[in-house]
């Protein structure tokens, strides 16, 4: 007996907020907040540069965009000047879609996340729970 | 301020095709954080070697130091660059305590005396970089301004990696050269590359299986390959799909 069995590929489903339309993009970019930041610490007396990584996040309680998070490394590249450490290696909660609701390509993925790192001041933030290196 | 002129010349590179066109979008990007001169490659290393492929809008008369192999293998901010995606400030101090004074007073006679440099490694042996030179630039700079001009920096960069790579690619292989799949045939595609029957695709997208496989004909026609796995492999390839 031939047993034809059909499914479909499940679409990311938006519960738990794992996808994004890229069109809330702007109103994620608004509500995310510096949530964690890590510093590497180097050996006693290392003269390397800071470096560690960082998370903008929004808090639990948002109507919209509840727990949804942005990741990256970050390194000093002078004193008090801060560089993502790679911009291919951002890590999101979240999977952006386009209009008709498919994944975006791997390299637009990253070109937006990109973006919106770039429109958070998340250098300046650092800035401000990082102590001053000493010279 | 529309969100993609967050930094000027990024609406130009998000629609760049053509290497002129990525120029003058770099162009008016490094212009808008005081910079004049500056150059973009890709580069993708074959079994005989790296191959190169810039766009560069360097000072008149540099084009000879620029093209140097001897003189790109010792340059200490591509060498920098090769190891890290981390972006490079560079001067003359960066230049002599590497030992290369004598290249930096040569790169200064055309005035080239400071600028930010920084590279994507891609996988697949695929690397881009983006520099920005100028006469003065980074010492003048605030903490606070080096910081946004190297976060600007590394958003051109995606950028231009990503409008660049099509371009060179197609120069190592007339095949990476193609059309644009329609939103509809991306959509079949992505679906065929899950697995999905054309029948199936046709539920799916509610369309009949003939219609579905006149796309599927079309997304191999525009990527020049023969079968399904080789367009959906292809596709990956381009990162048309993921």
């Amino acid at each position: 007996m031939v047993r034809v069995q059909s499914w479909a590929l499940p679409r990311p489903s938006a519960a738990g907020g794992e996808v994004l339309s890229a069109r809330l993009l702007p109103d994620l970019e608004r509500s995310l907040q510096q949530s964690r930041v890590e510093v590497l610490q180097g050996a006693p007396g290392d003269a390397s540069p800071r470096a560690g990584t960082v998370r903008w996040s929004c808090p639990p309680h948002h109507h919209a965009h509840a727990n949804r998070w942005l990741a990256w490394a970050w390194c000093e590249v002078s004193p008090e000047v801060f560089a993502i450490d790679d911009p291919l290696a951002i890590k999101s909660s979240f999977l952006i879609v386009g209009e008709a609701g498919d994944p975006v390509p791997a390299n637009e993925h990253l070109v937006l996340l990109n973006r919106m790192i770039r429109r958070i001041p998340w250098q300046t933030q650092l800035c401000t729970v990082l102590p001053p290196q000493s010279a | 301020m529309k969100p993609l002129e967050l930094v000027p010349g990024l609406g130009l590179l998000a629609q760049a095709k053509t290497k002129d066109e990525i120029g003058a979008a770099i162009d008016v990007a490094a212009r808008s954080i005081g910079f004049v001169t500056w150059s973009t490659m890709f580069v993708r290393d074959t079994a005989d070697g790296p191959v190169f492929t810039t766009i560069q809008k360097n000072p008149a008369g540099y084009d000879s130091i620029y093209y140097d192999p001897v003189i790109f293998r010792t340059d200490p901010v591509m060498q920098t660059l090769k190891t890290s995606n981390l972006p490079v400030v560079w001067d003359q101090s960066f230049y002599v305590s590497r030992g290369q004074g004598e290249h930096y007073e040569e790169m200064s006679g055309f005035g080239m005396k400071r600028g930010i440099s920084a590279a994507l490694h891609m996988p697949g042996g695929k690397h881009c970089v983006v520099g920005f030179d100028g006469p003065d630039g980074t010492e003048a700079m605030s903490p606070k301004l080096l910081a946004s001009s190297l976060g600007q920096l590394q958003l051109v960069l995606v950028h231009t990696e990503a409008a660049f790579r099509p371009l060179a690619l197609a120069q190592f292989d007339d095949s990476d050269h193609h059309e644009a799949l329609t939103p509809r045939e991306r959509e079949c595609l992505i679906w065929s590359a899950a697995g999905k029957t054309a029948w199936e695709i046709g539920q799916i997208l509610a369309l009949s299986e003939k219609t579905v496989g006149k796309y599927l004909d079309q997304v191999n026609r525009k990527l020049q390959c023969v079968t399904k796995a080789q367009a959906v492999a292809k596709a990956i390839r381009l990162g048309i799909i993921t």
